[in-house]
Order: C-alpha cells, then sequence, then structure tokens
C-alpha cells in the first residue's frame, strides 16, 4: 500500500535562552491510508513537535515530510496554508473554537474559506452535527457547551472540508471518562466511514487502547512503533 | 465574508470595552460637530450683520478716501453713478453715503462718532438699521438723528433730546448743527454701535455744502456674484473716464467686495473652515490612540485564537484585515452615531439663537448664535473617521503580520 505520509530523517532543533534544544532527533516515518494512530510519550518527548511538523504549523530544522505529492518542509507559508485548509483538519486540547461563532458556524469555517457553496456548506454541517449527536446545539455559541461537546464540535470542524488527514493533540486531555469514550467513538466511526487518517499525540491511556497503531517517542526518538492487528476486544 | 463576519462579531466579545470606545466615538464626534456649528452660526450671523449693517456686497469709493478718509474726496456725480449701477440686473438696491469723523455733543458729555449721512429710503432697502431700532421713528426730515443706545447712554440722550454735531466742512473750517434724536437702536455689534450716528443727507448738505457721497454701496440678490459684478462694474467705470461730468470725474474710484473692505472677516470665514479639520483631526488622533491599546490588547488576548485561525488556513492579510476592520468598525459605528446625534443636537439647536458667548458684542460678534448645520462637516467628519481608523487600525495590525504562526504558538 502507497503511504501518505513519509516522514525522513526529520530534525527540529529550538534556541530556548541562546541554547539549542534538540525536540526531535531524526524520525523517519511512514503513514498508511485510514490509519488511526497514537503518537506517544512522557511529556517535552517531542510528540506535539512532531505532530505541528505534520500539520505544517512548523518548519523541521532537518529532513523532509512528503504529505501525498507535496513536499510540505519545502512549502512557502502561504502554501502551507492553502495546503492545510483543503488537506488538514485539526484538533486541539483546548478545543480552540471560535467563541464568537455558533456551533454549526464552527464547523463550515473552514468551509467558508474555501469558499464551498452554502447549501453544501449546510448538508456537510448537518451531517457531521447529526455524527456527533448535537444536531440540537447547532446555534448555540461554545460557551454554553461542556467541555466534551466542544470537543465533538472541534472534531466536526476538523472533518468538514473532506480532509485526508486530521492531526489531534491531546483531544481528550480536558475531558472526563464518559465524553472521551463518546469522542473516540465518535472519531473512529468517522475514521472508519469517512477513511479519515487519524493521528493523535497523547498520553491517554483511553486514547491509546483505541488507537491501531502506537507509535512511542521518547527524548526526540522514535522508541516503538506497534501496530495493533483488532480493535474489536479494546 | 467570513473575515468581514468575524470582525464584527468579534467587536462585541468584550462588550464593556468596545462600547466604551464607541461612547468615547459618539461624545468626540458629536460634541465636535456641535462646536463646529456654533462656531459657524457665529461667523455666519457676524458676516450677515457686516453685509446687512455696513458694507452690503459692494462698494465704491475714492481711493484717497480709503486711505485718509478725507471729507473732501467724495464720489463725483454720485446719482449718476447709482444710476449706472441700477442698470445691472444683480442689483438689489443701492444707496449713496455721507462719511464724516465729528464729534457729538449733548449738555452733559461728548463723543467721537462718524456721521453717516443716508438717503433713508434707500438705506432702508439696502441694509437692516431699521430693523434694530428700540425707540422712537427712523430717520424722518431733516436735523434729526438716529443714534445707539450705547450713545444715548453715555450723553444721557433720550428721544427728542438735542444734541450738536460738529465737524470740518470743505474749507476745513468746523461747522456744526443742531439735531434732535428721533431714534435709538441697539445693533448686536457694539462697536459699530458706539461709532456711528445717522442723518439724511440734506442736514449735512445744509450745514457744510457738501452735496456728493463718500460712499456707494450695492446690495446684490446673490451675494456669490459679487466678484462678477464688480469686474463689470470696473469695466463700466472705465469706460465711463475722461467723460464730461459737469463737475469731476470717475478716474479714482475704487470698486470692492466685502471680502476686500473688512478682510479680517473674510479670514474669519477661513480659519473656521480650517479650524474643523484641525479640531477633527485632534479629537480622531486622540480616539486613534484608544484604538491602538485597543488592538493591541486584542492581539494579544487572542494569540492562541489566530494561531488557530492559521492553523485552520486563514491567510496572514485575512487576520490582519480582520483586526484592521474590527477597529474600523468601531469607530464607524461610533462615527455614524455621533454624527447622528449631533445632527440632531445641531438642527434643534437651530430653531433658536442660544446664549454662550458673553462679551462677544465688544469683537463685532453677537452674543446670541444660531448653530449652522453644515453638512460639508458631516462629509469632513465621516472622511477622516473612515481614514483615521483605517490608518491607525494598520499600526498594530501590522504586528501581527510580523509574527509567524510558531510565534503565535508559543
Amino acid at each position: 500500500m502507497k503511504e501518505v505520509i513519509n516522514i525522513s530523517e526529520v530534525e527540529k532543533t529550538f534556541e530556548q535562552n541562546k541554547i539549542a534544544v534538540r525536540a526531535i532527533r531524526g524520525i523517519t516515518l511512514k503513514f498508511y491510508p485510514g490509519e488511526f494512530t497514537a503518537i506517544v510519550g512522557p511529556s517535552g518527548s517531542g510528540k506535539t513537535t512532531l505532530l505541528n511538523m505534520i500539520g505544517g504549523i512548523i518548519k523541521p530544522s532537518g529532513g523532509e515530510i512528503l504529505i501525498g505529492e507535496t513536499l510540505i518542509s519545502q512549502l512557502s507559508e502561504n502554501q502551507m496554508t492553502e495546503f492545510r485548509k483543503k488537506n488538514l483538519g485539526f484538533v486541539f486540547q483546548s478545543y480552540n473554537l471560535i467563541p464568537v461563532l455558533t456551533a454549526r458556524e464552527n464547523i463550515e469555517l473552514v468551509m467558508e474559506l474555501l469558499k464551498t457553496p452554502k447549501t453544501d456548506q449546510r448538508k456537510r454541517s448537518s451531517d457531521l452535527l447529526e455524527s456527533i449527536g448535537l444536531m440540537d446545539k447547532r446555534n448555540v455559541k461554545p460557551a454554553f457547551l461542556s467541555g466534551g461537546q466542544q470537543q465533538r464540535i472541534a472534531v466536526a470542524r476538523a472533518l468538514a472540508s473532506y480532509p485526508s488527514l486530521v492531526l489531534a493533540d491531546e483531544p481528550t486531555a480536558n475531558l472526563d471518562s464518559n465524553s472521551a469514550s463518546e469522542l473516540l467513538s465518535i472519531m473512529e466511526k468517522l475514521n472508519k466511514k469517512e477513511k479519515i487518517m487519524f493521528i493523535f499525540s497523547t498520553h491517554d491511556e483511553r486514547v491509546i487502547k483505541r488507537a491501531r497503531r502506537i507509535i512511542v517517542i521518547e527524548d526526540g526518538k522514535v522508541k516503538s512503533d506497534k501496530t495493533v492487528k483488532s480493535t474489536k476486544k479494546r | 465574508m467570513i473575515v468581514l463576519k468575524l470582525a464584527w462579531k468579534n467587536i462585541w466579545r468584550n462588550r464593556m470595552r468596545s462600547s466604551i470606545y464607541i461612547l468615547a466615538t459618539v461624545i468626540g464626534i458629536s460634541l465636535t460637530l456641535i462646536t463646529l456649528s456654533i462656531l459657524e452660526g457665529l461667523i455666519e450671523a457676524r458676516i450677515k450683520d457686516l453685509i446687512d449693517l455696513e458694507t452690503s456686497h459692494v462698494q465704491i469709493h475714492k481711493t484717497s478716501f480709503l486711505e485718509e478718509r478725507k471729507f473732501t474726496d467724495f464720489i463725483d456725480n454720485g446719482s449718476e453713478l447709482i444710476e449706472v449701477i441700477e442698470g445691472f440686473p444683480e442689483v438689489k438696491a443701492a444707496a449713496k453715503r455721507q462719511l464724516i469723523d465729528a464729534v457729538i455733543q449733548s449738555p452733559y458729555n461728548n463723543q467721537g462718532i462718524r456721521l453717516v449721512g443716508i438717503d433713508t429710503a434707500r438705506e432702508k432697502a439696502i441694509g437692516t438699521l431699521n430693523d434694530f431700532l428700540i425707540e422712537g421713528d427712523f430717520l424722518e426730515g431733516k436735523n434729526k438723528i438716529l443714534i445707539s443706545e450705547r450713545t444715548a447712554k453715555k450723553l444721557n440722550l433720550k428721544i427728542r433730546s438735542k444734541v450738536v454735531v460738529s465737524f470740518q466742512n470743505l474749507e476745513k473750517d468746523i461747522v456744526g448743527g443742531a439735531f434732535r434724536v428721533s431714534g435709538i437702536f441697539k445693533t448686536p455689534n457694539s462697536i459699530y454701535d458706539e461709532g456711528n450716528a445717522f442723518v439724511v443727507m440734506n442736514s449735512i448738505t445744509g450745514i457744510s455744502e457738501l452735496n456728493e457721497s463718500h460712499e456707494v454701496a450695492v446690495l446684490l440678490h446673490r451675494e456669490e456674484r459679487k466678484d462678477f459684478f464688480k469686474n463689470e462694474l470696473i469695466e463700466a467705470i472705465g469706460n465711463r473716464k475722461g467723460a464730461n461730468f459737469a463737475k469731476g470725474s470717475w478716474d479714482f474710484l475704487e470698486v470692492k467686495t466685502w471680502e476686500e473692505l473688512k478682510p479680517e472677516i473674510s479670514v474669519y470665514s477661513e480659519v473656521v473652515k480650517i479650524n474643523n479639520f484641525i479640531i477633527f483631526g485632534l479629537i480622531l488622533v486622540g480616539l486613534g490612540f484608544i484604538l491602538i491599546n485597543i488592538i493591541n490588547m486584542i492581539i494579544q488576548e487572542r494569540l492562541v485564537e489566530i494561531s488557530v485561525l492559521r492553523a485552520l488556513g486563514f491567510k496572514r492579510r485575512q487576520i490582519f484585515l480582520m483586526l484592521v476592520l474590527e477597529g474600523n468598525f468601531m469607530t464607524l459605528t461610533g462615527s455614524f452615531i455621533g454624527i447622528f446625534i449631533g445632527t440632531i443636537v445641531i438642527l434643534v439647536l437651530s430653531q433658536n439663537e442660544i446664549s454662550i458667548f458673553q462679551g462677544f458684542e465688544s469683537f463685532g460678534f453677537r452674543n446670541e448664535v444660531t448653530p449652522k448645520f453644515n453638512g460639508v462637516n458631516l462629509i469632513i467628519g465621516i472622511a477622516l473617521s473612515f481614514f483615521m481608523s483605517f490608518v491607525i487600525g494598520l499600526i498594530p495590525a501590522f504586528r501581527m503580520l510580523i509574527l509567524k504562526i510558531e510565534d503565535l504558538n508559543k
């Protein structure tokens, strides 16, 4: 099977108080269509940095990242913005919904940027609201939603533009058990239904148990990379 | 479209802060408009009084009279000049005046004045002095004099009191005549009141044998035609130069508009117009500093949100535009409300005179002013608001422009 993401010898060095800190030290990884992957590791291991590099938010100091046919590590900022808009979805730890927009408007935000026709936007947002079970909250602003509900809206927003890849940074970190479980079920369902690849950075056991591939990172290097055969019993 | 929508909605996420800024704009703009309308009302009233009482639109004198105000510098063949002037379709009325520096004496006091010899019927047609009579009648008949309330008080005079007026005649002898007070006037201009007394022309002729006038004043149907009329009249007078009049000539006549006769009033008017820009500018610069502060706070508060928008696919320029538009919307909302409120207040105030300037009459201005609504001020207000909010909004928004998405994420 042809890989969707090909990460080759990627490095990232930050400068903190004039001291160079190597957050990622030559990581090489490949990701395949439809994967449901958890990047795991202790705090400061480099998992969020790796995720941000895949998402084009941070540029690598060395190595290459290829998504599909696009070498994203060499894209200009504007090209990267366009690429992100069309191909990637993001879910953040703190939900980061736009507070002045309603649940539906948040979901339609990226489609609005992509100039998707209004009727198509409405249909897609309605489908997603149904999928995440929040149709009745469509006109509610984020401040009036629970953390779990906000994160479900964030997932719907990430999926709105039919991206090939969703990057989720600690998506369950701020959620209680029930909300986390519901969210993961929704993401699993959408992963299977829409064939969208999910990559999580997490140290939440609940996510790790559901993941079909687990990559462990420590000190900026891949410590292990395991594929789990079946998820039925998990 | 989404950028516009977000910018508008963002204004209302911190209602208190936005409302304070909008309120400051409303107060600033509306008070500025009201102040300007009062200033314009003041100047307009001064110009109207000047034209109605003193200069009319255009005046003709001998050049030497304008320089030295000598009794002997009268206009030859004034009646014929009036006929020429009245031949122009622009002319509403014209009047001859004799202007003599004189001393008015009562048994109690005396005072230097400018004695104005007038043709009563023509003077009523050209000016509004008649409207300012507070006692007695306008000049009817010989040896009657019209004095101001101030002069009456100073000389302790009443209606029918007698005064003696003396001045130098053509032979430079001091001559004088007795006059009875027929009317007392009070105009809004105390300088004018203190300096002028009126008699009919025949009265002066009887004392001094002066048959001619020193000044011809012309009132036009439309003020804006004054320069055209002036040029036409100069040409008409030029055609008559060297003509064989019974006596004298028109060789040294000078035609001047009220703006040339009283350049200081014309300058006031121009200064007020410039002032409008300056006052508006200052208010908007003050508001601009508040706006810079607010947008700086917005950027600081929303660094995470801005980075999320960037991650979702917003371009730098879209975020930049969103921030500039937020500033624009707040300023323009405040400006439009301010202009609306200011306009309503001006329209209400302009129904009546308001008394806010005490002592201005000593400078020739009215104490009571009718605020003047001026559409140009509205346009200046709107244009400057647009300009200011756009330019000022750019400054903090540029800060965001130079931030990298990585920096936003820190």
